[in-house]
């Protein structure tokens, strides 16, 4: 039986939807990470304004910890948010896989080095781990990096309204990742501390809590 | 016949450029493509409901299609929410008159919906249908379900998470 829905009982027409249309421009990737660029280099600029960057970047010397840090922060960040800005523009499987969207899992695993670095330095080290432990600072680190991160993360969601994410719990993961990962790199502008029980520890949570924020509270704004 | 993905390509282009022609004629093909994408995945009953939402998603969600990739990987993963997603709405609507359709009316949506996520569920490790069926259809917690299936509650989130895990590959093949 061959079916017509040009114009149904219930209201619902072709014709209508036709009538509708407009011309769009389809949601592009580069512009959502240019829009995830900006809103990182704008909570750079509230970190320096507010709470100032670190001796050894003012002096244009940074420490190596430093660059490692900030380099696995924005690797996450990146590979991420690739991940997480994919998901608007969806495909049954064999497209998804083709497309690198998989791929944010290896960054995850080599950023998890950081924490299982402090873990091995609180068993061979206790006391060491415990004064690099800095517990007051890493309030400071909470707090700023996981604000920077709504920041970034709402304009990710907010360009994420436009697409069709068919995995919204990932998708609101990912986006929590990737905005805590680059919040967390910003902060990272200031933090003084260089020790692996602090980076391993403090940095790690931040990006976990925007993480779960963003498993939490995404899907329900980005649902279609 | 139905169109090829080239020719769906070459249409949605043209109708995010804001071609009116073109975008008639690639919604009725891609009606045509649903109804033949869902007869083997929904009852007869919702098939009608079902294309057209997912013809109105197409509509709405169109910038999220790239040019530059195949069109029908793209309507299969809009047609595949949407499907999903009448069937959640479907059972909670449903859930109280289900038992008296049941009996007084066999061809209603709500006992088509579930004869379809019977059929589904039938494809299932029986201890992870049954859970299934316990948290995300008849809505008991997970404490619930241990209790009356004899399975440990972590044991319950597993058979749910692989449970449906399993179901999301079957609707996709």
């Amino acid at each position: 039986m061959t079916h017509n829905i040009n114009s149904s009982s219930n209201g619902f027409s072709i014709d209508a939807l036709v009538d509708d249309l407009q011309p769009v421009s389809p949601i592009s990737l580069k512009r959502g990470f240019a829009i995830v660029g900006a809103m990182t280099l704008l909570a750079l600029a509230a970190v320096y304004v507010t709470i100032d960057f670190r001796r050894d970047v003012m002096a244009g010397i940074p420490d190596p910890m430093f660059f490692l840090r900030l380099g696995m922060l924005l690797l996450l960040g990146t590979a991420t948010g690739i991940a997480a800005l994919s998901m608007g523009r969806p495909a049954i499987v064999s497209e998804k896989r083709s497309s690198g969207t998989v791929y944010w899992k290896w960054a995850v695993m080599a950023a998890l080095l950081f924490p299982l670095s402090a873990f091995v330095t609180l068993l061979v080290d206790t006391e060491l781990f415990m004064q690099d432990f800095h517990t007051v600072s890493s309030v400071k680190c909470l707090v700023t990096s996981v604000t920077a991160s709504l920041l970034i993360g709402g304009a990710m969601t907010l360009w994420m309204r436009r697409g069709a994410p068919i995995n919204l719990s990932l998708t609101g993961m990912l986006i929590g990742l990737s905005a805590g990962s680059f919040g967390a790199a910003a902060y990272s502008f200031h933090c003084p501390f260089n020790a692996v029980a602090y980076n391993g520890v403090w940095f790690p949570l931040a990006v976990a809590i925007s993480t779960l924020i963003g498993w939490l509270v995404v899907p329900r704004l980005i649902r279609w | 016949m139905i169109a090829d993905d080239a020719t769906f390509r070459t249409l949605m282009r043209a109708s995010q450029k804001g071609d009116k022609q073109s975008y008639t004629v690639l919604l009725g093909e891609c009606e045509k493509w649903l109804r033949r994408y869902f007869a083997a995945k929904i009852a007869p009953g919702v098939l009608e409901d079902l294309v057209q939402e997912t013809l109105i998603s197409v509509h709405r969600k169109r910038a999220s299609y790239d040019p530059e990739r195949a069109f029908l990987p793209w309507l299969a993963a809009i047609g595949r929410y949407r499907w999903i997603d009448q069937l959640r709405k479907t059972y909670r609507a449903n859930e109280a008159e289900l038992d008296e359709n049941l009996v007084a009316d066999p061809q209603a949506e709500a006992v088509s919906a579930k004869i379809s996520i019977e059929s589904l569920l039938e494809k299932l490790p029986e201890k992870q249908a049954e859970v299934i069926r316990l948290v995300k259809i008849e809505g008991l917690s997970i404490s619930e379900a241990s209790a009356m299936t004899a399975q440990s509650e972590s044991l319950v989130k597993v058979n749910i998470h692989r449970g449906i895990k399993k179901l999301n590959s079957i609707v996709e093949e």
